[in-house]
This record gives structure tokens, C-alpha cells and sequence, in this order.
């Protein structure tokens, strides 16, 4: 069953898939649970040649469509976060883009290469960014010019652990 | 003779009455157990509660009046017993303490608000107290960055190795890593050694 990636509605023909959903999208989504259901509920045909040729005809577009499905995946989460930025955001989507003042970090990892940063915050205290609940990571002040013995510290030498 | 005289003139016009002293170092070294220690001998009573599970202080603790009398010497400070400075804060450290996934992040937050705090306060402390666990290795990034900070900020350091009680304690390594700056090797947890630290803090704060 495919269903549309916009309004969820399932596909009623091939010719719909070709022309469009009716609320103006493209783009549907192979949906392999459905049809297992829709298979164990409705057995084939007890013919001789059914239930060989059954299987057949279902495995091909599974396979084509999971294809489609892993493609159409991306579409359909950015669909999601479209959904969170409109207003109707959870709870989690706030708190990961908002500062309040219970939050310690003053960096915060939104999703992989996003960040959202506490200006205010940095200027006052050490880098601080939240990689997930409960773990946090503290860049100290002057890390870099620290000597040891007269050696800086700082890249990749010395002897210091823990480095960020 | 009359430079000597001025200098004497400030000292005794810019003269703080109290001294406000800072124990720095990275969490479970013995910071608190050595602040409850100077407080029981110089004031009477301790000062925080000690734990077995890292960052148990995570809050800048104060005690007010802590007097030191050495050879006719007498110091007034401020004792302050900091957080336990670490570059990296995880929940799952304390899940081996038997805390729940919940407890453990939120101590993890407080932890680091800690850390923070303590960063912060190095720019009220007079003087500080530098506590590594003599057991450990004392290479590590915390340790050399808390110390750099107080270069930086020029705050007056004395290095104190900490837990010489221990059989495992290596005094010889921890000084050899500081070169340059007042050594102490203490047991806060004995007492051990305490005399020599009461008299280099005189000497230093003096």
C-alpha cells in the first residue's frame, strides 16, 4: 500500500501514483506493514499456480519500494521538524532550542552540525556544551595557554588527559 | 630606605582583614575532607558533607572567621571548599553509587553548575589551595588547567598532595609535575603533615 508522504492517504491506483495525491503531492511511501496485514487477512486463492505466483508478485515491489521508502525517508522527517517549527512543536523540540534558566550548558547539540549557542552566557562562564542528559563537557579557560614545565599543552602533545 | 618605608605604609593601610582562600582541585582528591579538617582544628566545627561518589560538593561552600594562630602569627580567612573542577561530567558514573538513570543526570547538571561556580569564584579567591590525590597520576588536563588559571589570574598557589596515608601515595611524582610552586604533603584524612600546610599558608598569606 503506498501511502501519501503529505496527507497519509492511501494511493486507490497505480494512476494515482502516477498523477499526483489529490492534495497535490508526488511523493508516497511504500508501506510493507499494511500489506503484510492485508495479507495475512485476506489468505490467496487456493489455485494451483496461486500460491506460488502470489509471493512473487508481492516480493518485487517490496523490494522496489523499501527502495523508495529508504529515499523517501529524509522527505518525511523533515516534514516532521517543518510540524515541530509551526507551532505545534513538543515539549523536547523547545527545550532543545531554547535556553532557560535551569540549563547549565551554554551550547546545545540541536542535531548533528547544529548548534545553538548562550552568547550571554559564554561571555561570562566556561564553554559548556550538553552532548546528551546528564553528560556535559567543560572547556576551562586558558586551556590553550597553559604551560607545563615551560612546554604549552596545548594541540596534540603533552601529556594532559581527559582533552575535549 | 624611604621605597622600604612606603611599602610598609601600604601594607599596613592595605592590609585585608580577612583572607579569602580558595580549595581547588578535581573531584574526590580529598578537598572537602581537608576543609572539614582546618575548620575542626581552627574553628571548631566541620564544614560539608564527604563521600565516596564523585562531586558530593557541588555548591562553593563558605566558612567565615577561620582564624590560624602560628608563632605569633594570626590569620583570619575565609575558607572556601570548591566543587570538583572536571572537563567532563557524565550521569553514568554515578549509576555504579546505586543512583537511578533520573538522579544521576540531575546530579550530573548540579555537577557542572558546580564546576562552573568554581571557575567563577577564581577571580574572588586570595589565595588557593591547589589538592591532588597523590595516588593518581597528576597529569591530567583538569589538574594543569586549574593551575594555569591561577597563573593567569595570579592568584598565589600551594600545591597540596593529598592522601599520603595511602601505600599507593607518590609524593615524588606530583611534585616533579609543579615544579616552581609551594609543595605540601598532607593526609587530610589522618592530619598527617597539617602543621606544615597551617605554616606555608602563614608564610604565603602573611
Amino acid at each position: 500500500m503506498h501511502n501519501c508522504v503529505r496527507c497519509g492517504r492511501a494511493a486507490a491506483s497505480l494512476e494515482e501514483i502516477d498523477n499526483g495525491c489529490p492534495c497535490g503531492s508526488k511523493v508516497f511511501v511504500f508501506n510493507k506493514e499494511s500489506v503484510e496485514e492485508k495479507a495475512a487477512e485476506d489468505p490467496p486463492p487456493k489455485t494451483a499456480q496461486g500460491p506460488l505466483q502470489v509471493p512473487q508478485a508481492q516480493e518485487q515491489p517490496q523490494q522496489i519500494m523499501g527502495e523508495e521508502k529508504s529515499k523517501a525517508a529524509p522527505i518525511k522527517e523533515s516534514a516532521a521538524e517543518k510540524a515541530e517549527s509551526s507551532g505545534k512543536a513538543p515539549e523536547s523540540y523547545f527545550a532543545r532550542t531554547t535556553f532557560t534558566s535551569e540549563d547549565v550548558e551554554n551550547i546545545k547539540i540541536i542535531k548533528e552540525g547544529v548548534f545553538l549557542v548562550d552568547i550571554k552566557a559564554l561571555s561570562e562562564n566556561p564553554v559548556v556544551l550538553k552532548d546528551e542528559e546528564g553528560v556535559y563537557y567543560v572547556k576551562l579557560p586558558f586551556e590553550n595557554s597553559v604551560k607545563i614545565n615551560g612546554k604549552p599543552i596545548s594541540g596534540d602533545g603533552g601529556n594532559a588527559k581527559d582533552r575535549l | 630606605m624611604i621605597h622600604k618605608f612606603i611599602n610598609w605604609l601600604k601594607k599596613l593601610l592595605l592590609k585585608k582583614k580577612s583572607v579569602t582562600l580558595g580549595i581547588y582541585g578535581s573531584p574526590n582528591v580529598g578537598k572537602t575532607t581537608l576543609a572539614n579538617r582546618i575548620c575542626v582544628d581552627l574553628a571548631g566545627e566541620p564544614m560539608g558533607a564527604v563521600s565516596p561518589v564523585p562531586h558530593e560538593t557541588r555548591v562553593v561552600h563558605k566558612k567565615d572567621k577561620v582564624t590560624l594562630k602560628l608563632r605569633g602569627y594570626s590569620l583570619t580567612m575565609s575558607l572556601l571548599d570548591m566543587p570538583g573542577i572536571a572537563v567532563k561530567v557524565d550521569y553514568r558514573d554515578f549509576l555504579e553509587y546505586g543512583f537511578s538513570k533520573e538522579d544521576a543526570q540531575k546530579r550530573a547538571r548540579e555537577a557542572t553548575r558546580g564546576v562552573v561556580d568554581a571557575v567563577r569564584h577564581m577571580d574572588k579567591v586570595d589565595a588557593a589551595l591547589f589538592i591532588i590525590d597523590a595516588t593518581e597520576d597528576p597529569y591530567t588536563q583538569a589538574n594543569i588547567t586549574i593551575l594555569g588559571n591561577m597563573e593567569a589570574r595570579n592568584v598565589p598557589v600551594i600545591v597540596v598532595a593529598n592522601k599520603i596515608d595511602l601505600p599507593s601515595a607518590n609524593t615524588v611524582r606530583v611534585k616533579e609535575a609543579f615544579p616552581g610552586y609551594d609543595f605540601v604533603e598532607v593526609s587530610a584524612m589522618t592530619g598527617e603533615n597539617l602543621e606544615r600546610l597551617y605554616k606555608e599558608i602563614v608564610q604565603k598569606l602573611s
